[in-house]
């Protein structure tokens, strides 16, 4: 009972937040990206919920178009190393020989690489933008799922039931995506609620190094990075986006701890 | 003289363990003809299950057959290309396990896992897999088929698990049918009704089966032949009626004396005391030597093999004494 | 080891190599003629074949070479070796910190399980996990350095003394960001070894509870944390990066995002080579230190 509580109550906060991010048009009348040079570092008021930054752009609209992007990046961004990892994962474990040990030494090639190292690196190549982010977080997370879905299938592959299933005399594949595939799927599905916090993360970082979404799409982690002069006089500014940050990452917690204590079961 | 469904000749196979090479099965060989059924009996180590997984293709990647054929219609197994293995093998035999919810797999309704081999191994449609899976669950003798078809296998019990996976197996029309233990897991009336079945499979549509287990009894009630087995080889074969009446491998007959014995109202169950032989070191004695009431310093110098006696095959040096060792073993026990 | 050294090796090649653009039009600038250009490539040995750059990269490598600047042509490898002091007393502190941080902690929770004790310091991870590094560091500059004014906010001091001083910020962010990892995994390892067997015979011969977590809780506890800290390492080094730009200090993590307004791509190349050579090294040290802790590790 209280595993579906932790899980419905995660599930309301991030859709809470999700369901402000897209009605955010209705929901205030300011243009996250217009300047209003006279009324620039306003404090909170009635006007300006919550105050207005350094070039008068109004913080409240920048925060909740901001959780537009961080949001859409960081759940999108999360699909395609999730893909590429199950199927790497699934495809090593079940040929074994020299496939298997082919792709874990690529990824042990890859968990040398610092996420952040590889994410500057890359954005180097391709600029500061979207697809960096996008391909920098494919290229350092498919790593994870590919371990766990490989373990799982390790295991899995010595079950009965995988026996009895080869012996039946089906198909590889059918054996594979039927029979393999949902039984060592979870734990992944789990990781994936906590790697989609650690792309939003990425994304804040890198924002926040100049690196990530341009300016001046409304984005929490360059929002911190303007923030960071006015810190003694303004402090909102820089805390508010690290609180929306902590806020989401709170919810996708929850959601996972739901998520497994309900496979527990 | 027809083919035999399978013939297994002189199998050898080793395991990687952490302490060296294990020669897990040292020379096995039989035969299963249509209707057959043939029980394997040993304790746990001893290489039955072991040897069932390396006919059907099926040991751990640290295990590999390392000498002998194996022939499934006449075919050589070691012959055949990993895909085109698995398709005779599927063609021809099936297995039923000791567990049967970690047979099942837990996220597909039952009716589809029996469904499965008519729909995608055999091309037929949607609706004549369905029938044939009712059908199928039918003369398993699960009875109610239609509203059971959706049910999860954690839903069953454990007697009608068995007759799932026992469905599945007939599912592709075996010839032979490879049993793991697979009552053990089951309370006693369950267990007599699965034998029933089996037995009755074989009865009418000529089912070869070949039934790996520690429970005597039950090969007593299901099979004509036994192969008795101990460090990787057989140490004792002859029919069931031979074989328990007139034991001739002293293993045998103190494995007889363990056993419950279920006419008799007092179940007392002795054990053998010692432990199996380490397979990782060359075997140069009779393995059995170390627990056996009748060992002598002959038995020290080589192993036995496996020779005519009375109307089976025994694996001892000490054989023709058979007929005497129900006093001498008494005398010793007394003694203890 | 060998293969993810020569995996790394291909990978950083690679990267560099899917730069658009010539170097040579860097180099130039405004002054790029077809010649020029020409002769530019042919000195930095980029009209030859890839497989044979690809030897030269390697080779150079093995002499302890990494290229020189393309902006003030000083050697990388002397650039980072002079970075070096600073990230590695950061890493040092960020780990020692946490350890202080997260191991009383789990002691604490999972000396009495489901206590309030105990669900404030699960509370911790769930939230924790979820905090951005940047803004942490941020955080922890209005709090210690603006309003109580007790640690400097950026920079790195010259005596040891200062430098302790002056990485304690910085590294007390790292050490946030891990001690909720750290939390997660020693507290369930500390509530399974006071759940094992060994534990309950200890407590049955009426050994006292503070000395059964000295002895046999604490010691697996530091093995689990130094596992922890091992798969972590890649993490731990990345966030470097980050949080050395939060408190303007020049780490090579700093080198590196420099570099890259810059677009000097020896230093880009010898950095990312630097960091994944010194996560690899990390992980064998963390697995001697494991093998030396734990009696039932052999190593092969």
């Amino acid at each position: 009972m209280k595993s579906s509580k932790t899980l419905y109550v995660g599930a309301g906060l991030l859709g809470f937040l999700a369901l402000v991010a897209i009605f955010a048009p209705l929901i205030t009348h300011y243009d996250p990206t217009e300047q209003d040079l006279m009324n620039t570092l306003l404090g909170p008021s009635i006007h300006h919920w919550a105050g207005t930054d350094p070039l008068g752009r109004d913080v409240f609209t920048r925060l909740i178009y901001g959780a537009r992007v961080d949001l859409a990046i960081g759940l999108s961004a999360v699909i395609l190393p999730y893909i590429i990892g199950v199927c790497l994962g699934l495809l090593s474990a079940w040929k074994g020989g020299k496939t298997d040990s082919f792709i874990m030494r690529i990824v042990d090639t890859f968990l040398a690489f610092p996420f952040y190292v590889l994410a500057i690196a890359l954005v180097f190549i391709f600029g500061p933008g979207i697809k960096s982010i996008i391909v920098a977080i494919t290229l350092g997370g498919w790593v994870a799922y590919c371990r766990i879905v490989r373990s799982n299938v390790l295991v899995a592959k010595e079950q009965d039931y995988i026996h009895a299933a080869k012996l039946t005399g089906l198909p590889g594949r059918r054996i594979l995506f039927r029979h393999m595939l949902p039984n060592v799927i979870s734990q992944s599905i789990v990781f994936a609620m906590s790697d989609i916090v650690l792309s939003i993360l990425a994304i804040v970082s890198l924002g926040y190094l100049g690196l990530g979404v341009p300016v001046p799409t409304a984005e929490w982690g360059s929002m911190i990075q303007e923030g960071q002069p006015y810190i003694t006089e303004q402090w909102w500014l820089a805390t508010i986006p690290g609180l929306m940050v902590v806020y989401v990452g709170f919810s996708l917690s929850l959601i996972g701890d739901g998520l497994v204590a309900r496979l527990e079961r | 003289m027809t083919t035999p469904l399978i013939s297994v000749q002189n199998l050898t196979v080793e395991i990687k363990t952490g302490r060296g090479l294990l020669k897990a099965i040292r020379g096995v060989s039989f035969d299963i003809n249509p209707g057959d059924a043939i029980g394997i009996v040993g304790e746990s180590g001893s290489g039955k299950s072991i040897t069932l997984k390396a006919i059907l293709d099926l040991l751990p990647t640290n295990a590999r057959i390392t000498g002998g054929k194996i022939f499934i219609n006449g075919v050589d197994l070691s012959g055949l290309k990993p895909k085109a293995r698995r398709a005779l093998l599927s063609d021809n035999s099936a297995m039923i396990f000791q567990d049967a919810i970690a047979a099942l797999n837990p996220v597909i309704k039952i009716g589809d896992q029996i469904a499965e081999v008519p729909r995608y191994r055999l091309g037929k449609s949607e609706e004549e897999s369905k029938k044939i899976a009712l059908s199928l669950m039918a003369k398993v003798g699960i009875t109610d088929g239609e509203s059971r078809y959706d049910l999860y296998p954690h839903q069953l019990s454990g007697g009608l698990r068995q007759r799932v996976a026992i469905a599945i197996a007939l599912s592709g029309d075996p010839k032979i049918l490879f049993c793991d233990e697979p009552t053990t897991a089951l309370d006693v009336t369950i267990q007599a009704q699965v034998l029933r079945l089996l037995k009755e499979l074989r009865e009418n549509s000529g089912l070869g089966i070949v039934f790996v287990t520690h429970d005597l009894a039950v090969v007593n009630e299901l099979c004509d032949d036994i192969k008795v087995m101990y460090a990787g080889r057989f140490v004792e074969t002859g029919t069931v009626e031979n074989v328990f009446t007139k034991p001739t491998h002293p293993y045998t007959f103190s494995l007889l004396k363990a056993a419950p014995d279920p006419d008799k109202a007092v179940h007392r169950l002795f054990t053998i005391s010692g432990e199996a032989p380490n397979l990782t070191q060359p075997v140069v004695a009779c393995p059995f030597a170390p627990r056996c009431f009748a060992a002598t310093s002959e038995c020290q110098t080589s192993e036995p093999n496996l020779l005519p006696m009375a109307e089976s095959l025994s694996a001892c040096f000490h054989s023709k004494n058979h007929v005497n060792w129900a006093s001498e073993d008494s005398e010793k026990s007394v003694a203890r | 080891m060998f293969p993810v050294l020569f995996g790394i090796s291909v990978a950083v090649f690679a990267i560099v190599h899917s730069i658009p653009g010539d170097p040579a039009d860097v180099l130039l600038g405004q002054n790029a003629t077809p010649a020029k250009v020409k002769v530019i490539n042919h000195q930095l040995g980029i009209d030859r074949p890839l497989i044979i750059q690809y030897f030269h990269f390697v080779s150079d490598i093995f002499h302890g070479s990494l290229g020189t600047s393309f902006y003030n042509h000083e050697p990388v490898l002397k650039l980072i070796l002079a970075r070096l002091p600073l990230t590695g007393m950061l890493l040092t502190g960020g780990v020692l910190l946490s350890i202080f941080i997260a191991l009383p902690l789990s002691i604490l929770a999972a000396s009495k399980r489901g206590a309030l004790r105990d669900q404030v310091v699960r509370a911790i991870p769930i939230i924790g996990l979820g905090m951005p590094q940047v803004w942490v560091g941020v955080m922890l500059i209005l709090l210690f350095g603006l309003k109580f004014r007790i640690f400097p906010v950026s920079g790195f001091g010259d005596t040891f003394f200062s430098r302790v001083h002056s990485i304690f910020l910085p590294s007390l962010t790292i050490a946030i960001l891990l001690s909720p990892i750290l939390i997660r995994s020693l507290r369930a390892s500390m509530l399974e070894i006071l759940d094992s067997d060994y534990v309950l015979t200890a407590r049955a011969k009426g050994i006292s509870t503070a000395r059964i977590t000295r002895v046999h809780v604490l010691r697996n506890a530091i093995i689990a944390s130094v596992t922890v800290l091992g798969i972590n390492i890649a993490y731990l080094v990345g966030s470097m990066v980050v949080v050395e730009r939060v408190f303007a200090m020049a780490g090579t993590g700093s080198l590196m995002v420099d570099a890259i307004a810059r677009r000097d791509y020896p230093i880009v190349q010898g950095v990312t080579l630097y960091f994944a050579f010194v996560v690899v090294l990390v992980s064998l040290v963390t697995d001697l230190i494991h093998a030396a802790l734990d009696p039932r590790v052999v190593l092969k």
